[in-house]
């Protein structure tokens, strides 16, 4: 039998489709096979560039370029699936436009901060950065110098960072801009459980019976994963999909119970939904009294604000955010009495049929529960709060870390936990859920480091905002920017990120692969690696590390971070940046490099070139001799072995599909706190979370605080920001592939046509978003995927011409610092009809 | 590119009791067709274009018919014209069609 090269493709591609349904396959399409497909391409696997679901993909190269992609069959996590980002991944990384050269600002040959961008060599630009950098240190100490890095690092890239900049310059100023995405996720475990990252994984969709989403868009945000709800909601007739947000969306499409809060009021329902557990006598009594405690936070916090706003002058616990103090079950319980079903009704504009159809959900014993939940809670004035309060709602009902009864974070970035928050690359963390103001924490990581006691410093850094604004009022002097786009994705653009970047005193560098608008803020560029042009890991949101290798090579001079980072500590001397007492303490490293003291160090460079797996490139053990990131990642894996965070050799995970840590004797673990799942659980006690010393997770008593800035008369609209399906975070990769550029390319403002009538506006009005801060123009879209109710008005980030962060406000949870990107007041005004 | 074909496959999840509305609204749309479908509310949708622009308008399209829930691409490739009419070889190998891609 003979079929055309166009029939084999179709039954080929039907077929995969089949497959990754579970659906039988033609048997025509199953058995082909072309001999031009066995030998024209090189496939290997790799998780997506883009979210923080951790799709693994199949990417073909032919001479030395990627050509192709598909989604990984074998990987857990999508089986097969992509979405249309990943569809296009093949691309990204060839943009007509990339960054190949070094790029400094010159006037007459030398630096200007006002001069034009210049191509130099990298000799020349890490002679000016540590020029710059030595200048600072000497003159005002370490906290002059900051680093802004990412959730897209790879795992020892963001090791290598944060080891040179809290170890080498001993400076705490690194920050991811994981911070603007899941600092409060971060927080909220810190304070339930005492120990990061979800409990359950991607598993329990398949295990449940109900989703609720709180303030998250999956068909959008995290399509693979919605893809596999919608399986399960269509294949099980009890299961029920609930989803809360402040707009309808496409997640809506799936819903049982749809529900359009008032921006904040979520506080008000998931407090509802303890009382309703408790007043109904649906509390798992067992669960709760040998596994859990009860506390009352803090309250009156303040808006994470400049300490002159006099929204934080009068907030009274602004000092002491993150403090609680010890209460009964009784005391929790007459604390969430007020929070009736008529209060939660009147105040959040939700039916109240609806909320107690939710909160009946949730008391149900026989009912299984997934929470999901992303940005509508993280970024959020009371962000912390949010998760605390649905991990109250879980533990009550003890439907907690076990399969299908799961509350979990969904994380945005690829890497933000598996760099962010397991390496501990925040202005406060060290790996392994260390913290830098705890000194036997400091302790360890310099055992660990193989450094003088005192090398940490015990003050936490300046985290993103703060960054932002140290910039302005000239206390950062040196500032360098990975794998990150802050002058596009941060707050209060126009008030706060450009005068501080373009501060006559900063001198910033700005590490990436395009041009972004951080790029041409800065003083200089330095052309970046970018996914497969180097050895990379990512851990997901279900705790699963995944490697890659490099397959092919980065476009001219452009150079991975991790070289960046480790060639660049070549030119410090322990003596010109530590003082003599602490070299005092360690007088081997006198007169050394920070290279020698942190690289090589008898860890890092302890494996061989010749370790690497046959076959592929590695152009850092190539440059550096050794195989530096097998060094970086044992070094690493030592902080969290044996304390609940165990990673598996590295040489593991280029062979398997990821594996969900705590990894012990070469198992993963799907459900952590859980006896019979996690190892770390004694035997007998069932559940132990032993992120406490007493293994008991908190119930915390928070209340509703309003949010720091609401309409008013002269800004009568709530603004939202947030991601579309085309396009990841500033499209600073999405918007060089021209289908999705092509399919979503401008920034609309999603608006009731309601709304729109009354502005006299109509689809299509090109129209002003103005808020206190700032303004940007876009047109209106009345119809699209979005559909706000009155009042409030939608607009995605990703568009560097249309910056919507000209207008947001940089007020952040006072716990987690992280910004509130849903909720500020904004006027309309009508440019041109259309 | 008049010289190349693309080919692309997507899975779709339906409203199970729409499903008659989206399978006659889905074969109206230009270079779809229907393959595999099941009870449940699941369809295997192949799609053959000229550009990718049109397949991401036809991922569009679908995405936004009533009853559908969900669409997502599974496969793409291009196939060069010259090649596309070329007989290609059949094996009775029982491997899944994506294993013999990862060598």
């Amino acid at each position: 039998m003979k079929l055309s090269r166009r029939e084999f493709a179709k039954a080929n591609a039907a077929a995969i489709a089949a497959a990754a349904l579970g659906l039988p396959a033609f048997s025509t399409a199953s058995n082909l096979i072309t001999e031009a497909d066995m030998t024209r391409l090189d496939w290997n696997k790799a998780p997506c560039r883009f979210c923080g679901t951790g799709c693994g993909v199949m990417v073909a190269t032919r001479d030395g370029r990627v050509v192709a992609t598909h989604g990984d069959i074998k990987a857990e996590v999508n089986r097969g699936l992509n979405c249309v980002k990943g569809y296009f991944l093949s691309k990204i990384m060839y943009g007509t436009d990339r960054l190949t050269q070094p790029l400094l600002r010159m006037k007459g040959g030398k630096y200007d901060k006002q001069g034009e961008f210049q191509p130099i060599s990298w000799d020349e630009a890490f002679a000016i950065m540590a020029e710059k950098t030595k200048a600072a240190l000497t003159a005002h100490g370490p906290q002059a110098v900051g680093m802004f890095g990412s959730g897209q690092w790879t795992v020892w890239e963001g090791y290598a960072a944060n080891k040179l900049m809290k170890a080498g310059l001993r400076c705490n100023n690194i920050d991811p801009n994981a911070r603007h995405c899941m600092a409060s996720a971060v927080m909220g475990f810190m304070r339930s459980f005492g120990m990061d990252e979800p409990m359950g994984c991607y598993d329990d969709i398949e295990a449940t019976d109900t989703f609720v989403l709180w303030g998250s868009n999956m068909a959008e945000m995290h399509p693979i994963l919605w893809s596999r709800v919608a399986d399960r909601r269509l294949s099980q007739p009890q299961v029920k999909v609930a989803v809360l947000s402040t707009f309808e969306h496409r997640s809506f499409d799936l819903a049982d119970i749809p529900m359009v809060f008032k921006p904040q009021t979520d506080l008000i329902i998931l407090n509802y939904i303890a009382n309703h557990i408790i007043e109904s006598g649906s509390v798992n009594r067992d669960f709760v009294s040998r596994h859990t405690r009860f506390a009352k936070g803090a309250d009156d916090i303040g808006y994470g604000l400049r300490a002159t706003d006099p929204l934080e002058q009068k907030a009274k616990n602004a000092a002491n955010a993150n403090t609680w103090s010890d209460i009964s079950f009784e005391q929790f319980a007459a604390f969430v009495k007020p929070y009736t079903l008529e209060r939660a009704a009147e105040e959040t504009g939700v039916p109240a049929e609806r909320l107690k159809a939710l909160a009946e959900l949730y008391a149900d014993p026989k009912r299984k529960v997934v929470s999901f939940w992303t940005m509508g809670f993280n970024q959020h004035t009371r962000g912390v709060w949010a998760n605390n309060l649905i991990y109250n709602i879980h533990l009550l009902t003890g439907k907690i870390s076990e399969p299908g009864n799961s509350p979990f974070s969904l994380t945005g970035q690829p890497s933000a936990c598996g760099t962010a928050r397991e390496v501990g690359t925040f202005s406060h963390r060290l790996p392994a859920d260390m913290l830098v103001a705890n000194p036997k924490h400091r302790a360890t990581a310099e055992k660990i480091w193989k450094l003088p006691p005192g090398t940490i410093q015990e003050k936490p850094g300046f985290h993103a905002v703060e960054q932002s604004r140290k910039l302005k009022d000239g206390v950062l002097k040196v500032y360098w920017t990975q794998v990150c786009n802050n002058m596009h994705a941060g707050p209060n653009i126009m008030q706060e990120i450009l005068p501080g970047w373009r501060n006559p005193e900063a001198f910033v560098i700005v590490s990436d692969v395009y041009p972004t608008v951080s790029a041409q803020a800065a003083d200089l560029i330095l052309p970046s690696a970018m996914w497969v042009e180097k050895e990379g890991a990512y851990g997901n949101a279900e705790r699963r590390t995944q490697f890659w290798h490099q397959l092919v090579k980065a476009p001219g001079e452009a150079k991975s971070d991790l070289w960046q980072l480790v060639e660049f500590s070549k030119l410090f001397t322990t003596d010109e940046v530590w003082p003599a007492e602490l070299l005092a303490q360690a007088p081997q490293y006198k007169g050394k490099t920070l290279y020698e003291v942190l690289f090589r160090n008898g860890q890092v460079d302890q494996f061989p070139t010749s370790d690497m797996a046959e076959g592929y490139a590695n152009d850092e053990a190539a440059a550096f001799g050794f195989y530096l990131q097998k060094g970086l990642f044992e070094e690493y894996a030592a902080f969290g072995r044996g304390h609940g965070h165990d990673l598996a050799p590295f040489d593991t995970y280029h062979e398997a599909r990821g594996l969900r840590w705590p990894v012990v004797d070469g198992q993963e673990t799907r459900w952590r706190y859980r006896e019979g799942h996690d190892p770390y659980v004694e035997k007998g006690s069932g559940v132990q979370f032993y992120g406490y010393p007493d293994n008991k997770a908190i119930i915390f008593a928070l209340p509703y605080e309003p949010p720091a800035e609401a309409p008013d008369k002269d800004f009568p609209f709530w603004l939202s920001t947030g991601r579309v399906l085309e396009h990841w975070h500033t499209g600073s990769m999405t918007q060089r592939v021209d289908e999705l550029y092509r399919a979503v390319p401008d920034a609309l403002v999603y608006m009731h046509p309601d709304d729109a009538k009354e502005l006299k506006a109509r689809r299509g009005s090109e129209v002003k978003v103005i808020s206190r801060r700032g303004e940007m123009r876009a047109r209106i879209e009345t119809r699209g995927r979005n559909k706000p109710p009155r009042g409030l008005v939608f607009v995605p980030f990703f568009d560097a011409n249309k910056l919507i962060n000209k207008v947001t406000l940089d007020a952040t949870d006072p716990i987690s610092k992280q910004t509130d990107y849903k909720k500020c007041a904004v006027r309309i005004e009508l440019v041109s009809l259309a | 590119m008049p010289d190349s074909i693309q080919i692309a496959s997507l899975i779709v999840h339906a409203q199970p009791q729409l499903m008659a509305a989206v399978t006659a609204n889905l074969r109206r749309l230009p270079g779809v067709e229907l393959h595999q479908h099941s009870p449940e509310g699941k369809l295997v949708v192949v799609i053959e274009a000229e550009h990718e622009a049109q397949i991401v308008a036809t991922l569009g399209a679908v995405q936004s018919l009533p009853g559908v829930i969900n669409a997502a691409l599974v496969y793409h490739e291009v196939l060069e014209e010259q090649d596309s009419s070329l007989p290609t070889v059949m094996t009775s190998s029982p491997e899944m069609p994506d294993e013999t891609q990862q060598t």
